[in-house]
């Protein structure tokens, strides 16, 4: 483990982003751990862009990731993953939802949503490892499309590049969300970690 | 996160939190201030917790009455703060200069929030001017610890010295989570007096007044001096100093961790007075110093007043000499770029060429997401009826100025409406209206305004149009919450800050009070009538005033208070697009050739039926 883990999360308004800056937080709280972090989301439930920067480690004082220094990208939507490419390294492990929110110029005929596979394999070349799968619709299998963000925390817990353990992430997240919807998230979580093993013939 | 908390717990908390958490730990009687980001968590904050904590925490109906109310809690010998953005801060400015000539009783602290790279909108100021200008005592932190110390030790020396402290942030500290260990919180149960004191609490008279400045200029000195553990001076055999203050410090000490590196440091935390001693100190070991401060020179203009009077030779590198510019923010690479050029070595990380075309092809390929309004905005129907009945009295988008104003409403200026014209500052659509009107342009003027911005800073204006018999229509777009800052109650809204019931102040009797004859209250879910009312108001020959009402949608959800989603009729749907492309509501997804109603996001508000040209869209149960 090197000695900062720095974890940046993309996404769109609404779609979860905060619940699991709230869950790795809680995580590396109650691990003692010493941590910097800050999201972009004055414009969140506009339909805007969102972006959390998690930082973790002793030498940590900025709550700006360095260019090229992000350990983990968990992208909840493939545009906003492309847009966060400065922060992608050699050492990044990109998990990416590849079910995409349409930006209000592809609804009026303006653009063209990003090919997904012209961006992974932009992405392969960029980071270290690329997992992306379609969060929603297992979040859906699993009980909401509300728990799309909790899919992919279930695969950063099973990569184990954390310096929070799959158990610390996954009961902080059963303490984190609301208990109503609990059962969907823990479904998620392993629907998440599931896709993991399922590359790595596990 | 919640404040409350044992001693010694640590959280996990942001810079705002952080502040708040200061406020209840010196035992604040009142915290106040008007919704601003990055300011706003700390009244958020507050209020979550105030059953517990026993504070009184209100938001106030603008930044000037916040200062106003803080202060008389203070002058009283009670704690009190009040809290803005930046833009706030001029807002409250008329009498933040008053009170520091008369100081204050009780700890009182003036919290602004700066925000350089202007990730909230509004102008890039640099507040640490202000503080110089008002000849108060400012600090700023670098992260949430410091910031809730800050706080503590603020309201101490405000009450030592009897004079308001200001804190200044920006954006990163006040948004930046970190590691903060709670201390004890104080009670402190004061007894409320106040005497008449002439002398000290008027202005009456130019002998008095200039007394009062001598004797602010007097307690800032010595505000100053007490708060001189907030300047940290680390003395190295280094030839090379570093001075910085605020957010710049974390990235100065990343830097110097990443690359080894042995300067001596200055780090300001009392940003007026600067700390001469300490700044001489430093100046006097260097050969060449490099001052790391975001926008305005301040530091770096104190230093070469310094070094005149040193008349010692030290190379400054700053912003006169270009090594950093004064807008935008810092981050890694200005700041290992800036520590290259006067340690005289390449810091920053070689680029891979090939490596960087791959980044920018992937970034040329990311789409824009202009922020639009949310499903089920009320505003997309008063946007909608506008330019539906300037249609209707063969007025073309260019026949009709639209002034806009600040807060949600402003985004009818992007796509799909494209309706505002102009964006200065809060309540200004009205009296920037009034102006244009005056010019004899040959063009109807609609100012189109909040409620909440309308009791913030419209009404003076509207005032304005009726004397003057200003032909205008103001649309008090009103939402009953101030939705852009995360949705805080408003006068109109009919609950206080902490959720008790309060008597609703109407936008219409407002209207009407101050003389407005023509004043109509419509919904702007009910396209037709408020398009109505637009062709009403455009016609009538004087001021008049809309009021469009209907709770923000966020909130609606919130409150469980909406309608069933929405069915579109595939076989009646002709794929016009005309709903997406006139409404661009994030419930209308095209699908093929045809749109389909998300159910998950849409809320019922009927608007997109009133646009579809072919009737398609309608409940569900008529359509199963």
């Amino acid at each position: 483990m090197s000695e900062e883990f720095n974890c940046l999360i993309v996404g769109v308004g609404g779609q979860g982003g905060a619940t699991l800056t709230n869950v790795i937080a809680e995580a590396a709280t109650r691990k003692g751990l010493r941590g910097r972090m800050h999201e972009t989301l004055g414009m969140a439930q506009r339909g805007g862009s969102v972006q959390v920067q998690i930082r973790l480690g002793s030498q940590v004082y900025s709550s700006f990731i360095p260019p090229g220094q992000a350990d983990v990208l968990i992208a909840l939507d493939p545009n906003e993953a492309l847009r966060a490419a400065d922060y992608i390294g050699k050492k990044t492990t990109i998990i990416m939802n590849t079910s995409g929110i349409l930006p209000v110029s592809v609804l009026m005929g303006k653009d063209k949503y990003p090919d997904l596979n012209e961006e992974i394999s932009l992405l392969k070349q960029l980071g270290k490892e690329v997992y992306a799968y379609d969060a929603y619709e297992l979040a859906k299998q699993a009980g909401s499309i509300r728990a799309m963000s909790v899919v992919l925390l279930g695969s950063l817990a099973r990569l184990n590049i954390a310096p929070l353990t799959r158990d610390e992430l996954y009961q902080a997240m059963v303490d984190t969300v609301p208990k109503k919807y609990l059962q969907e998230n823990i479904a998620a979580f392993k629907a998440g970690e599931k896709e993991i093993e399922k590359v790595l013939g596990k | 996160m919640t404040v409350i908390g044992e001693e010694g717990t640590t959280k996990l908390l942001l810079g705002n939190e952080a502040i708040a958490r200061g406020a209840i730990e010196a035992g604040a009687h009142l915290v106040t201030g008007y919704p601003g980001t990055p300011s706003t968590e700390v009244i958020e904050t507050l209020a979550a917790v105030a059953k517990e904590t026993g504070m009184k925490v209100q938001w106030a109906v603008n930044e000037k009455v916040a200062v106003e109310v803080a202060t008389g809690v203070a002058w009283t010998g009670l704690r009190a703060m009040a809290t803005m953005k930046n833009a706030g801060l001029n807002v409250a400015s008329d009498s933040v200069l008053s009170i520091a000539y008369s100081g204050t009783e009780g700890g009182l602290i003036f919290y602004v929030a700066d925000d350089p790279a202007t990730h909230a909108g509004m102008a890039e100021q640099d507040d640490r001017l202000f503080a110089k200008f008002a000849a108060l005592p400012m600090l700023e932190p670098s992260d949430p610890q410091e910031a809730k110390e800050m706080v503590v030790a603020a309201f101490e020396i405000s009450e030592k010295n009897k004079v308001p402290v200001m804190l200044r942030s920006t954006t990163n500290t006040a948004h930046m989570f970190g590691n903060v260990v709670f201390g004890p919180v104080k009670k402190l149960n004061r007894t409320p007096t106040y005497s008449r004191d002439i002398r000290r609490y008027t202005k009456a008279g130019p002998a008095w007044c200039m007394e009062q400045h001598a004797s602010l200029i007097e307690k800032t000195k010595k505000a100053g001096k007490d708060a001189d553990e907030f300047n940290r001076l680390e003395l190295t055999d280094s030839k090379v100093g570093v001075i910085t203050a605020g957010a710049p410090w974390n990235l100065l000490k990343e830097a110097m961790i990443r690359h080894g590196l042995n300067v001596s440091t200055l780090k300001i935390g009392v940003i007026n007075p600067l700390p001469e001693e300490k700044i001489r100190k430093l100046l006097e070991r260097v050969d060449s110093v490099l001052i790391l401060e975001e926008l305005e020179p301040l530091i770096e203009d104190y230093v070469l007043r310094i070094l005149g009077e040193m008349g010692k030779k030290v190379k400054v590198y700053g912003k006169i000499d270009g090594t950093t510019s004064p807008v935008g923010e810092f981050d890694q690479a200005i700041v290992e770029r800036a520590l290259g050029k006067v340690l005289g070595k390449n810091l920053t990380p070689a680029v891979d060429p090939e490596r960087q075309k791959l980044i920018e092809k992937a970034k040329s390929l990311s789409l824009r997401r202009p922020i639009t309004f949310c499903a089920g905005c009320p505003h997309m129907g008063t946007y909608l009826s506008m330019l539906r009945a300037m249609r209707k009295l063969k007025y073309s988008r260019e026949d009709v100025i639209i002034t806009g104003d600040i807060g949600c409403t402003i985004l009818g200026m992007n796509p799909p409406f494209d309706a505002c014209w102009t964006e200065v500052a809060m309540g200004a659509s009205i009296g920037l209206g009034n102006g244009f009107e005056r010019s004899g342009i040959k063009k109807p003027v609609i100012a189109a305004i909040g409620d909440s911005t309308f009791y913030h800073a419209g009404i003076p204006a509207l005032i304005d149009a009726v004397w003057n018999q200003t032909k205008i229509v103001v649309a008090v777009m009103d939402n009953s919450i101030v939705a852009m800052t995360g949705h805080q109650p408003t006068p109109g809204s009919g609950y206080t800050t902490t959720g008790e019931a309060a008597k609703a102040v109407k936008a219409e009797e407002i209207a009407r009070g101050c003389g407005v004859e023509h004043v109509v209250v419509v919904d702007p879910y009910d396209v037709e009538k408020a398009t109505e009312a637009f062709v009403e108001a455009l016609q009538y020959n004087g001021p008049s005033v809309i009021v469009l009402r209907r709770l923000c949608a966020i909130t609606a959800i919130r409150r469980k208070a909406i309608g069933k989603p929405l069915v579109i009729d595939e076989e009646k749907c002709t794929g016009c697009m005309t709903c997406v492309k006139t409404l661009s509501c994030s419930a209308l997804v095209p699908v093929g050739k045809k749109v389909r109603i998300n159910p998950d996001v849409c809320i019922g508000c009927r608007i997109c039926a009133a646009v579809c040209p072919v009737k398609a869209i309608g409940e569900g149960s008529q359509h199963e």
